[in-house]
């Protein structure tokens, strides 16, 4: 079950108000690489995940991916703060203006609403952790490009925290990938294998592992 | 909806996890009708009441059958009671 906590992941403070800005950086809500899609990803993703440590993993990435939406959507609101239409139109964002005004809604930079079609749930773990490997690179990306075009110090501290906060995801889905393999191995029918069946659907469900602590707790 | 110490830390597992389940929910529910009432003082204790009994529920099911929150994990079980248990999902997590 998910609760909610009434303080951002990361601080977002920005002085100066910039419309142009702004509709560059709400891609990385609604856009092809961005939070939104990462979140349903690794949330979705989780219930086919055979190991639990895992599906552990997706869990606390996906909610992350929430915070970071959350810490996205405030850089989006802070920089149309205040604005008249003039300068909103003046800055290009008269298009996004005439159907959210300064509201939030995920769409890419250029007007895409959010679609599902971004991301995948295949129901084969490696399939889906191989994927999870490359959208954090995607996104990684998008933050560097946003980093060639901002300028603003305030916008540029918070685009950093989320860059490396992808590496950091990169890092541990590639873990949690050779832990699954790792796994496979003892489960495939061809021992030099892993790929001889899909985990997700044709192993025998994971068992709980022994582990030390207290006696009692299972 | 108070519930003493003793009959949390008697109860079967199922019982407490339904106990947790239960005060989150009312909480929850109550918190929905405080956004809309922020004055109702009698909505607020019963809000009250119910956070104190998720609180003492979960902490009681946590000691006993492993954490349903990661800041309850301790060094003697190890991480494994957060990430190794059932998931919601699995129907033995229900």
């Amino acid at each position: 079950m998910f609760e909610y906590s009434k303080t951002l992941q990361y601080p977002v403070k920005i002085a100066r108000p910039n419309a142009r800005l702004a509709k560059m950086i709400t891609t990385q809500l609604g856009g092809p690489n961005g939070e939104l899609g990462a979140s349903m990803r690794y949330l979705n993703q989780r219930f086919s995940m055979p190991l639990r440590e895992v599906a552990g993993l997706l869990t606390d990435i996906g909610t992350e991916e929430l915070s970071h939406m959350e810490m996205v959507s405030a850089i989006v609101k802070q920089l149309t703060d205040g604005l008249t239409p003039d300068q909103l139109e003046a800055q290009g964002f008269a298009d996004y203006f005439v159907d959210h005004t300064a509201g939030i809604y995920p769409v890419s930079a250029s007007g895409v609403p959010f679609s599902a079609d971004t991301f995948q749930s295949t129901g084969d773990a490696i399939a889906d952790l191989s994927e999870d490997l490359a959208a954090e690179q995607k996104a990684r990306t998008t933050y560097d490009n946003i980093l060639r075009l901002a300028d603003d110090p305030d916008v540029r501290d918070v685009i950093r925290f989320l860059r490396e906060r992808e590496i950091v995801h990169y890092q541990r889905f590639g873990e949690g990938l050779r832990l699954l393999q790792e796994h496979m191995l003892k489960f495939s029918p061809d021992p030099q294998n892993p790929y001889a069946f899909n985990p997700s659907f044709d192993a025998p469900p994971m068992k709980p592992q022994p582990r030390a602590g207290r006696a009692g707790i299972r | 909806m108070k519930m003493p110490q003793q009959s949390l830390d008697r109860m079967a597992k199922a019982d407490l996890l339904r106990t947790v389940q239960e005060a989150g929910f009312s909480m929850h529910d109550l918190s929905l009708y405080l956004d809309t009432h922020p004055t109702d003082r009698e909505a607020l204790s019963a809000f009250r009441d119910c956070a104190d009994c998720m609180q003492a529920a979960c902490d009681a099911y946590a000691k006993r059958f492993g954490a349903l929150r990661k800041e309850q994990v301790n060094a003697e079980d190890g991480w494994a009671a957060w990430s190794n248990t059932p998931w919601p999902w699995e129907k033995e997590a229900n």
